[in-house]
């Protein structure tokens, strides 16, 4: 079937594409967005029923293996100790996400040319700050003001409480003399713009009931609707189709039923995340692109980088309280995170404190780990004596990108369209094992100077332990750059081999920095947006 | 502990499931928290094994070489799990999903009965005062994030 011709086509109605279609909307070109989820609404989330948590672990795990809903698409990670998570639906991976809202630094824009390390950013932190800026108004960002760790900024809304975990681990970092900073969050700290501040249920990454966690659903697409863009849901894109010149026309996509469709547009902005993007570059062949769309410089699917993490818990003498309060964020230590030449690594991590100990994921190992705690008498003490007591840091690691972590199309498995489904391997970098015996020595340090009385459990990481259910930030493996021989897309988005065809997600990043990414997305998109503005009367040349 | 039979168990087996589930999860001394097996906690297992061919063969095996002990305890279970250790690999998180998701178990740790969603859990915000006297050794110490070499920030 042939539907009429739009100007711009994106695809993927999470993070990044709400934002692009955010930026484009003035320029009332018909902006079409498909999005192969549906809607997802407050009444569905399990955090309203009984057994809420165990949906953590079935249908609303973050693991697209796991819920293998009829939206998502298999990930074939069986050679990678972290497996990628996301969530297929309007909104994205918003809907499920943390909400942990940092921004990267102006040194991560420049790896290379301060630390020898991977390539520099085409863009820098000058460029993107205002970017920043819109965007954490658009989501309604809260925290506090006056964080050494950046440049000046000042979030939205006020900081959400740190609470009781977060006042005791703020404690030790002072005591160390360290840097910790309340964290900047895309949720609601007070009512806003017709949302309703937080209520501390703890269950972010099983959608927000209480619509308090940004996620584009809410924040982006009933304005888009209202402006007149178009979203069409159930729509699964099989491959971005190429004319004779070269040029992106549009694409075939499958409908709920599976009847195959051709959507033609002048424009295709591709907004998938860091594995979906890749995934469709390569099953994007041509007889210009033999070896998959926009992938002349061999880079589509290479350079994959996650954020590889692991926990350190400490026992203090008083109940701890972590199921209460947002799911991931309370208080951030960036000490560690700017490279210094007396360590062993180069560039550096953040030592996050979450909350979610509920006694269902205490017991089964940890959030994103399948490691159950002992049976028996032990299991008792574990509950009685250490559960309540205790608050964990999480050392979060910048990645570097190296080619052979990678996605590729797995050669055997397929989406329920018969789509190839993507393949990872990855392997943890030694410089991260490096940061994470560093990192998880001085998490034990700032929790026994918090007033822990042990440390039950010091991570891992340092010998390749990794949280398995830990591949949220995807990033790399359609890198931006000056370079066509070495990047896919220019410094403003724009493919190097085909000039209608941008990328707007985690896929653009040459680094990951150690934060989470999202606000760097978008932020990129809304430059981006900005970008194909500017030049929209030399947009193809 | 439930002495009868289930769709999915005779009774001899519920009461062999039930034996075992209360040494996984077992009372506390002062029987406030109370045991997996005397919670019943064995339906919630049976659903699921139910719904899972391979959890039903592991399970069943398992079943029938307990069935053998020398009696349900620490000692015996610890012989067994060294012997079938995939009859535990199934048979934990399923026990612990079971027992820690109930609205009857969840305040024994501190949590609402509730649903957590609408009302979530009450965490007062932090006064002005007290963030700024927190934060205040940090913002002393100045700015700590790396320049580039243009100055561009």
């Amino acid at each position: 079937m042939l539907n009429q011709p739009v100007d711009v086509l994106i695809i993927g109605a999470g993070a990044s594409g709400a934002a692009i279609a955010w930026s484009l909307v003035d320029t009332r070109m018909h902006i079409l967005c498909l999005e192969q989820g549906d809607w997802i609404f407050d009444k569905d989330f399990p955090s309203r029923d009984q057994d809420y948590e165990l949906a953590r672990y079935g249908k609303f795990s973050c693991d697209p293996n796991v819920r293998g809903l009829p939206q998502d698409y298999p990930i074939n990670a069986d050679d990678s100790p972290i497996t990628p998570v996301n969530y297929n639906a309007v909104g994205g991976s918003t809907i499920n996400y943390l909400g942990h809202w940092p921004r990267m630094k102006p040194s991560d824009f420049r790896a290379r040319t301060l630390d020898g390390v991977a390539e520099d950013w085409p863009v820098d932190y000058a460029t993107l700050e205002p970017f920043y800026e819109m965007n954490d108004r658009i989501m309604g960002v809260s925290g506090l003001a006056g964080n050494p760790a950046y440049p000046a900024y000042s979030p939205p809304n006020p900081p959400i409480p740190i609470g009781k975990l977060g006042q005791t681990l703020a404690k030790g970092f002072n005591t160390l003399g360290w840097h910790w900073w309340p964290s900047d969050v895309a949720i609601l700290s007070r009512d806003d713009d017709g949302r309703a501040k937080c209520v501390n249920a703890g269950t972010c990454d099983l959608g927000c009931a209480a619509g308090a966690k940004a996620s584009v659903d809410l924040t982006h697409w009933p304005m888009l609707l209202r402006s007149g863009v178009e979203l069409r849901t159930g729509a699964r894109v099989r491959e971005i189709l190429v004319g004779d010149d070269g040029m992106a026309t549009g694409v075939l996509y499958h409908d709920r039923d599976g009847t195959l469709h051709e959507q033609r547009a002048e424009m295709v902005v591709v907004a998938c995340n860091g594995i979906g993007t890749p995934r469709l570059l390569l099953n994007s062949k041509s007889k210009h692109f033999p070896d998959g769309l926009a992938n002349s410089s061999g880079m589509v699917g290479k350079n994959l980088m996650f954020h590889p993490l692991s926990g350190v818990t400490g026992r203090f003498d008083e109940p701890m309280e972590g199921f209460k309060g947002p799911f991931a964020c309370s208080i951030l230590s960036q000490e560690f995170y700017e490279t210094d030449p007396s360590r062993d690594f180069v560039r550096g991590y953040g030592l996050h404190s979450g909350r979610v100990a509920t006694p269902v994921t205490y017991a089964l190992g940890g959030y994103g780990v399948d490691n159950p705690i002992p049976w028996g008498a032990e299991h008792r003490r574990r509950m009685d004596d250490v559960y309540p007591y205790i608050a964990g840091l999480t050392v979060v690691t910048e990645d570097l990108p190296e080619e052979h972590n990678a996605v590729t199309l797995d050669p055997n498995l397929t989406d329920s369209d018969g789509i190839p489904a993507p393949k990872i391997t990855y392997k943890v970098g030694e410089n991260t094992l490096k940061m994470f015996a560093h990192g998880e020595a001085r998490a034990a340090e700032a929790l026994m100077a918090a007033g822990a009385r042990e440390i039950v459990a010091d991570g891992g990481g340092r010998d390749g332990k990794v949280w398995r259910r830990a591949g949220w930030h995807q990033m790399g493996t359609a890198r931006m750059g000056h370079d066509p021989a070495t990047s896919v897309v220019n410094g403003w988005g724009r493919c190097h081999d085909v000039k209608n065809l941008f990328i707007v997600d985690g896929s653009i990043f040459v680094t990951a920095g150690a934060v989470n990414p999202t606000s760097t997305i978008q932020a990129l998109a809304l430059y981006i947006g900005d970008s194909i503005k500017t030049n929209i009367a030399t947009l193809f040349d | 502990m439930p002495e009868h039979a289930t769709p999915f168990w005779s009774a001899d087996e519920r009461r062999l499931i039930d034996s075992i589930l209360d040494q996984i999860i077992p009372a506390s001394a002062d029987g406030r928290v109370p045991a997996a097996g005397s919670l019943g906690v064995a339906d919630f297992v049976a659903e699921r094994v139910s719904e899972d061919a391979g959890y039903q063969a592991v399970v069943s095996d398992g079943l029938a070489l307990a069935a053998g002990l020398d009696g349900i305890n620490t000692a015996t279970l610890e012989r067994l799990e060294i012997t079938a250790p995939e009859f535990f690999a199934v048979l934990l998180p399923l026990v612990y999903k079971g027992y820690y998701s109930r609205p009857d178990t969840r305040p024994l740790f501190g949590l609402s009965a509730k649903p957590v969603h609408p009302d979530g859990y009450d965490v007062p915000g932090e006064p002005a005062e007290l963030i700024n006297a927190l934060t205040a050794p940090v913002r002393t110490r100045g700015n700590c994030f790396r320049d580039t070499p243009d100055g561009r920030r």
